[in-house]
């Protein structure tokens, strides 16, 4: 005896209406066709030369109309991670510097971050971080920090 | 008594035949069959041994029959599944010698003519020789159906 449950309700439906479905399988590929019986483990789909699809392999079953190929979902302009000050500087710095290219200008929509607090600077900052350009940056802003309070 | 599929193991680890395991990534490897449980499976190949669970195993085969197959698939101990449609299914393909066309979880196709069935695995003739396939390593089984690729 099966089990009811939505699943084999809704596939009981299919079954009793004849209609065509479209099984998508977990590979991208789908199989259409009459679903014929089912049972825990398998469906048939077919008439006369059916097939055994195992149900561990099927990701849904629709009405064959409703099943088609969706096109490339566009995804969302993913917003620009948030930049310190003196990063932001420094890029901008390097976008002049450089002829014109594939890189985009910085978006003036972007909301300017507020300078983070003193206290999520690294804890071990020595003097050979300030041997690089960056450090003297880090430097210059740690110094604006002091000077603030 | 034992499953068609521990007849097979056992049979091909006895004669120690190399057998072509093919896993759920379509990834093939020869070796031999060294130890196995009810989850596990030991194979021995040339660079060294590995422990494969039968979940990542899709098939074994081999160029020459391993077992000969009980003469009716209901007297195959194990063969009667919880799955009645499945096993008249199965039986009927035994009874005409349908081929069939084995879609395998990894994208590939296989087709040969079923011999035996147990509860997990299907034993076939293949142009390759014998093949035991797992049932969890299968999308279906068919004389063939249309493929919409979704890709």
């Amino acid at each position: 005896m099966i089990q009811s449950n939505l699943i084999d309700q809704t596939l009981k439906g299919f079954v009793d209406s004849g209609e065509e479905v479209g099984i998508a399988l977990r590979d991208g590929t789908s199989v259409k066709g009459r679903l014929t019986d089912f049972d825990s483990y398998v469906l048939m789909v077919g008439e006369g030369a059916t097939t055994v699809v195992y149900r561990h392999s099927v990701l849904k079953v629709l009405p064959a109309a409703v099943l088609v190929q969706k096109p490339a979902v566009e995804r969302p302009a993913q917003p620009r991670p948030e930049q310190r000050p003196e990063q932001r500087r420094t890029e901008q710095r390097r976008t002049d510097s450089r002829p014109s290219g594939p890189r985009q200008a910085p978006k003036k929509s972007q909301p300017r971050r507020q300078p983070p607090r003193v206290e999520e600077m690294p804890a071990q900052v020595s003097k050979d971080d300030f041997s690089n350009p960056m450090a003297g940056q880090l430097e210059k802003w740690l110094k604006n920090q002091q000077g603030g309070k | 008594m034992a499953t068609i599929e521990e007849y097979f193991l056992n049979k091909a680890k006895d004669d120690a035949l190399k057998l072509r395991v093919t896993l759920s990534n379509g990834e093939k490897v020869n070796g031999m069959v060294s130890e196995f449980s009810k989850y596990d499976v030991s194979i021995t190949t040339d660079t060294g041994a590995m422990s494969l669970s039968k979940k990542d195993v899709t098939s074994l085969s081999y160029a020459t029959p391993v077992i000969q197959p009980p003469e009716t698939s209901a007297a195959a101990p194990g063969a009667q599944s919880r799955s009645r449609i499945q096993d008249e299914f199965l039986d009927k393909y035994i009874r005409e010698k349908t081929l069939a066309l084995f879609t395998m979880m990894s994208g590939g196709t296989l087709r040969g003519v079923v011999t035996a069935y147990d509860g997990f695995t299907i034993l076939a003739k293949t142009g390759q020789g014998q093949l035991l396939a797992y049932k969890h390593g299968l999308l279906g089984v068919g004389p063939g159906y249309r493929r919409d690729s979704a890709r």
